[in-house]
């Protein structure tokens, strides 16, 4: 069942262009909005003989990853709305709001300043269907994102699965567990707490 | 051999199926580093059914069948002689098991009343999943069925559920020989623990309630493994090999595997609905079982009890 992670990995990043990235503990990246997903072991479940990582969808799949870490962190913490509305299947779309959105997204940690992503190379599991294709996807992510806050630094440590399902050309969050630690001085009062989440 | 075969098979579908639905089987495989994959036989089949609601409300119980069929090695008609319905509530991860003895009176639609168990045979488990909706009001959305076959593979890659045995049982028809007090069952004690009906005084109720215990003690085990989205994709990988599925595709199976996860064993009941004597040796529903059913309908939780 398992394929060859290193292998899988540094397919990865040569297709991506990442460089040494899925060789590094971790993938650290500065800006706004910027956030780098590297491959770590890549397993694929086959339900049927045959079935391989295909490296594009290891980095659609990273990059759909990268994607929810950008809209659900990245782009509240530079004032925008934290808005997941084109990144999940319409059915999880409810589960975006109500109880567990806290640690979905950091909506409502306010503007964040000077952010720092440090990413943890991200463990892959593709499930193949009888023709050999990938179907469904689960990427394991460790992301921390450090900056400053009005009052002072801000840490938060983002940890836990996301599964995804390729609807046509797209791949789309269709359930998570996910667990967050939000630390630092700058954290307002009010602000989410560190809590978990999982959905279903 | 072939009541003792048939019994086996009726009774140790249900347990096994929802083991596999809940998902932590595989997980438990890997992590015992064994893998029974190679013999690719099918286990069971995952049928969504016709009235599966294609946009369910967010929130809204989940109700799915899961039968245990006489079928042996290459019949395609049998009887569901193990029924259960189960009731998910995703959203407080509460639900549960109605257990319906396979004699129980039932009106099969376009066949009159019979015992429930015929309706299988009688249309396959579109019948059937119409038949147990009409008779509890729920609308079922997926139907999972096994056989003996199945069952023995399932169990044996468990690799064991471990029972609580409060009744001392010895039965040459089942096999059952068991002594009061935790018991680790392999495959073949798991059958006879699930097919034995002569050691207690109720015969198929117990039967049947004990088939809904042995389904929440593997629950209680595969959760305690606590998988993950990625566990249960290894799921649906073998489940791609061992299973049918129906009328739906991978990211349907998925959320069903994640929606039985959701589900937490302790907050589960495991209830034999209210039959008594009827017509001959059909079993009636008594009238009390229409309160029940209206408990379980709207959330899958039973607030009455």
């Amino acid at each position: 069942m398992q394929i060859a992670a290193l292998v899988g990995a540094l397919t990865v990043a040569a297709c991506g262009g990442r460089g040494d990235s899925a060789r590094d503990a971790t993938t650290t990246t500065r800006g706004p909005g910027s956030v780098t997903l590297s491959a770590g072991p890549v397993t694929v479940e086959r339900t049927a003989a045959a079935g391989e990582a295909d490296p594009a969808d290891v980095e659609a799949l990273l990059a759909a990853g990268a994607a929810y870490v950008r809209a659900a962190s990245l782009d509240p913490m530079a004032g925008r709305g934290a808005s997941l509305r084109n990144l999940v299947t319409p059915e999880a779309a409810s589960r975006t709001t109500g109880p567990g959105a806290e640690a979905l997204t950091d909506a409502g940690l306010g503007r964040i300043e000077d952010v720092r992503v440090t990413a943890a190379p991200a463990p892959i599991t593709i499930l193949t269907d009888a023709n050999g294709a990938a179907v469904l996807g689960a990427v394991t992510i460790d992301v921390t994102i450090s900056g400053d806050a009005a009052k002072g630094p801000v840490t938060v440590r983002r940890i836990g699965e996301l599964a995804f399902t390729r609807v046509g050309a797209t791949w789309l969050l269709d359930s998570w567990r996910l667990s967050v630690t939000r630390d630092g001085r700058g954290i307002p009062t009010g602000a989410p707490p560190s809590t978990t989440t999982e959905a279903p | 051999m072939v009541r003792r075969r048939r019994l086996v098979g009726a009774l140790l579908a249900a347990p096994l199926v929802l083991a596999l639905a809940l998902g932590g089987l595989v997980t438990w495989w890997l992590r015992a580093g064994t893998l029974p994959l190679a013999s690719g036989a099918t286990w069971m089949t995952v049928q969504k059914t016709a009235t599966a609601d294609a946009t369910p409300r967010p929130g809204a119980p989940v109700f799915l069948l899961a039968v245990g069929t006489d079928a042996r090695t290459g019949e395609t008609v049998a009887r569901g002689d193990a029924i259960h319905v189960i009731g998910v509530n995703p959203t407080t991860g509460q639900g549960t098991i109605l257990d319906i003895p396979r004699d129980t009176g039932a009106a099969i639609p376009g066949r009159g009343t019979d015992k429930i168990n015929a309706a299988m045979s009688a249309g396959g488990a579109d019948l059937l999943a119409r038949t147990v909706s009409n008779l509890v009001g729920v609308p079922i959305s997926y139907v999972i069925t096994t056989d003996f076959d199945g069952f023995i593979g399932m169990v044996d890659g468990l690799g064991g559920v471990t029972v609580n045995v409060t009744r001392r049982s010895v039965d040459s028809f089942s096999g059952a020989n068991f002594e009061v007090g935790p018991v680790r069952m392999n495959g073949t004690q798991a059958l006879a623990f699930n097919r034995n009906r002569h050691s207690f005084p109720t015969g198929d109720l117990q039967r049947s309630e004990n088939q809904g215990y042995f389904i929440l003690q593997a629950l209680a085990q595969l959760r305690a493994q606590d998988p993950g989205p990625g566990a249960t994709l290894a799921l649906l990988g073998n489940l791609g090999r061992h299973a049918r599925l129906v009328n739906l595709g991978w990211a349907d199976a998925y959320r069903l595997g994640r929606l039985g996860l959701s589900l937490d064993p302790a907050n589960v009941e495991n209830v034999l609905i209210p039959v008594g004597s009827g017509v001959g040796s059909r079993l009636q529903v008594q009238p009390s079982a229409g309160a029940l059913f209206a408990d379980f309908r709207d959330d899958a939780i039973l607030q009455s009890r």
